[in-house]
């Protein structure tokens, strides 16, 4: 076997390799590790998104109760909105991620403390929830 | 060798198959534009827009800060288990789809089937503190090069 063939074989086998590799990872069911996030302890209004995000005047102190209700009672995405307009988009602890919602409609349209990890992509921000208690309103 | 060429068959077949239903997938969310004939505020009524970008569950997306298009099945699970939708677009910024009108309604449903694409939403777009959110009236599946 010359040198060339000895070259060529081995980059045959190689690229073998890289393919059966690249198979295993497409097929791979392991959830997305990622980052752990920071810990953090948040304080906030949990309600729907669509609103405050479109009339800004509501806060986590001043806004429409019924449309928070009535939106959420429609499916609407909830979220924990803080004193200093921060949208916090709820996650689950472990991944695969699974729906939190459950958790926080117990407490729609009151003041909530949200202890867990803290994301943020692109100005937006995430906390992946390990616990939540309601608090007094403001 | 007869495999690997019956296995690139297979492999164009599908991506050619894929990729035609891509672009004849397009959907109309909801019906035109009603928020003036609610007398809803211009601040609150949005701005018309267009955005590009990958249609996808939100928790990854904060979780792995680099990752766009799905690799693996994580994916699947995380909008199986119900977790909340996303659009990341080309730039990097994540809109979060909300319904046409007030009340807000889910429009989680009529997402779904655009997971894992990239997509051309129109509607209105909203901006809070840093978060986004589009009201989608007109959804299309692009390839990932559209702009």
């Amino acid at each position: 076997m010359n040198l060339a063939m000895k070259y060529g074989t081995i980059v045959l086998l190689a690229g073998t390799v890289a393919v059966m590799a690249d198979g295993r990872r497409q097929k791979s069911t392991a959830p997305n590790e990622g980052s752990e996030g920071t810990a953090a302890t948040v304080q906030g209004l949990v309600r729907d998104i669509a609103c405050p995000i479109q009339n800004k005047k509501a806060t986590s102190t001043d806004f429409n109760l019924e449309c928070t209700l009535q939106c959420a009672r429609n499916g609407s995405p909830l979220i924990v909105l803080t004193d200093d307009e921060t949208i916090y988009i709820p996650i689950s602890e472990s991944m695969p991620d699974v729906s939190q919602r459950e958790r926080l409609m117990p407490l729609l349209g009151k003041r909530a403390r949200v202890t867990g990890s803290v994301y943020e992509r692109a100005g937006t921000h995430a906390i992946a929830i390990k616990q939540i208690q309601e608090v007094p309103q403001k | 060798m007869v495999a690997v060429c019956a296995g690139t068959l297979f492999l164009t077949a599908a991506a050619y198959q894929h990729g035609g239903h891509e672009h004849k997938s397009t959907a109309q969310l909801a019906p035109k534009d009603d928020y003036a004939a609610r007398g809803v505020t211009a601040e609150a009524d949005g701005k018309p827009g267009t955005i590009v970008g990958y249609l996808r569950d939100t928790a990854c997306m904060y979780r792995v800060p680099t990752v766009t298009e799905s690799t693996n099945d994580c994916m699947k699970q995380c909008i199986r288990a119900g977790a909340p939708l996303g659009i990341i677009t080309i730039d990097g910024v994540l809109y979060h789809p909300i319904s046409r009108k007030l009340p807000d309604s889910d429009v989680r449903k009529q997402l779904i089937r655009y997971a894992g694409h990239y997509v051309k939403a129109e509607g209105k777009l909203f901006e809070r503190a840093g978060s986004h959110a589009i009201a989608i009236q007109k959804i299309t599946v692009v390839p990932k090069t559209a702009k």
